[in-house]
C-alpha cells in the first residue's frame, strides 16, 4: 500500500515505522525537521520518504504522493489541523481511506457523523486506563 | 440577529462594531486575552477567551441560538473547524468563513460552509481593478491628427531584448527617443536593444496609438 502520514510525533512514528516494517510504501509529513529524528535512520534516509511540511498546501500534498495514496492518515497533535487535511484529502483527492485523530471526544464524535473516520486517543487512553483500574 | 464571530483580531474587531452599530446582537470568542479585555472595553460584556472550535465554549457563548457564525481567525483549520461544529453540532443555519489559502474554498463549499471569502482573491480582485490593462502611457496630441506617446516597457514584454530594426510598429509610427531605466538618453540607432522599464517616446497617427501600446507591452 501508498500510505502517506501527516505528523510525526509519538504516535506518527509508531504508525510510519510499523507499516514500513510491514513492506508498505510509506511518506510521512512533518513542520519540523528534527521531528523526523525519531524514525529508523534507514528509512528517514530514504529518498522522499520524509517532508518538510505541515500538510496545508495541495502542492506539498501532491509532492508526498497523495495522488498515489491508498491511505492518508492525519495524527499531528492539532485536532483541527487534522481534520482539515483528512478531510481535503477525502473529498478533493478522493484517497479511498482516511483516517483522521481527534482528541477532543464530542468534535470526534462529530465528525464521525460527517462520514470522516476519526480515532479519539483521548478516548482510547482513558478507555485502557479505566478498564484496569476497574475491576 | 444574534451573530458569533470567532476571532477578534482586526477584521473581527471592526465586523463587531459594525454589527453592534447596525443593531445586532453580537458575541466574539477569541483566544487572546488581552484582545478580548479590549472588546469589552469597547462594547460591554460581549467576548468570552477561549478557542472558538471547542463544543463547550460555542454552547458557552451560546451559538445554539446564533442565527450566523462568522470566522475571522488566521488560520484556515480553525476557521473550517468553527464553522462545521456550529453548523453540525449547534445547527445554525448560516456560516461564513474567512480563508487565507484560496486553494481551500472548494473543500470549505463541499464540506457546506454557507459563504467563504478568500482575503487572497479579494485583495486580487481589486489590486486587478485597479491596474490597467496596458501599463499607463502618456499621450501628447500633436498636430496632424498624431500623437506623442511615452511607455514604460513592462517586465514581461515581448520586445524586451529587440533591436528596433526587428520590432514591427504599427504604419505612420517613429520611435523619437528611449530613456533608460536610470534616465540617460539611448543613441537610436537599428541595433538598438529594448531593455526593461526604458521609456519608449514615439509618434504615431491617433488611431493607431492603441496598436503601438500593443506591439510595445504585450507579453512575449
Amino acid at each position: 500500500m501508498n500510505v502517506v502520514v501527516m505528523g510525526c510525533g509519538r504516535i506518527g512514528t509508531q504508525i510510519v515505522t510499523a507499516l514500513w516494517k510491514e513492506g508498505h510504501s510509506v511518506t510521512v509529513l512533518d513542520s519540523v525537521a528534527e521531528s523526523f529524528l525519531s524514525l529508523p535512520k534507514e528509512l528517514r534516509e530514504k529518498e522522499g520518504s520524509t517532508i518538510v511540511s505541515d500538510g496545508i498546501l495541495e502542492e506539498e500534498l501532491i509532492e508526498a504522493g497523495i495522488n498515489q495514496a491508498d491511505v492518508f492518515v492525519a495524527v499531528s497533535n492539532r485536532d483541527n489541523r487534522n481534520a482539515l487535511a483528512a478531510q481535503k484529502a477525502k473529498h478533493i483527492f478522493n484517497v479511498p481511506k482516511v483516517v483522521c485523530r481527534v482528541g477532543d471526544p464530542e468534535r470526534q464524535e462529530m465528525y464521525n457523523r460527517l462520514g470522516l473516520a476519526t480515532v479519539s486517543s483521548t478516548k482510547v487512553t482513558s478507555a485502557l486506563i479505566l478498564e484496569s483500574v476497574l475491576p | 440577529m444574534y451573530i458569533v464571530v470567532v476571532g477578534g483580531g482586526m477584521v473581527g474587531f471592526h465586523l463587531t462594531r459594525a454589527l453592534f452599530n447596525a443593531g445586532h446582537e453580537v458575541f466574539v470568542i477569541d483566544t487572546d486575552s488581552k484582545r478580548v479585555a479590549e472588546l469589552i472595553e469597547h462594547f460591554g460584556n460581549i467576548a468570552l477567551k477561549g478557542d472558538g472550535s471547542e463544543p463547550s465554549i460555542q454552547a458557552a457563548a451560546g451559538v445554539a441560538r446564533a442565527d450566523i457564525l462568522i470566522a475571522t481567525t488566521s488560520t484556515d483549520e480553525d476557521n473550517l473547524a468553527a464553522c462545521q461544529l456550529a453548523k453540525h453540532r449547534f445547527n445554525v443555519p448560516k456560516t461564513v468563513t474567512l480563508i487565507n489559502n484560496p486553494e481551500d474554498e472548494n473543500l470549505f463549499d463541499i464540506l457546506g460552509v454557507d459563504v467563504v471569502l478568500s482575503s487572497t482573491q479579494l485583495l486580487l480582485a481589486a489590486i486587478e481593478e485597479e491596474l490597467p490593462a496596458h501599463s499607463p502611457a502618456h499621450v501628447l496630441p500633436v498636430r496632424g491628427n498624431r500623437e506623442a506617446v511615452a511607455i514604460e516597457i513592462p517586465m514581461n514584454s515581448g520586445v524586451v531584448g529587440v533591436k528596433l530594426d526587428d520590432i514591427k510598429l504599427p504604419p505612420d509610427t517613429y520611435i523619437v527617443a528611449i530613456v533608460s531605466r536610470d534616465g540617460s538618453l539611448k543613441s537610436l540607432g537599428g541595433d538598438t536593444v529594448i531593455e526593461t522599464h526604458d521609456e519608449v517616446v514615439a509618434v504615431t497617427v491617433a488611431d493607431q496609438a492603441e496598436a503601438l501600446l500593443e506591439v510595445l507591452s504585450t507579453e512575449g
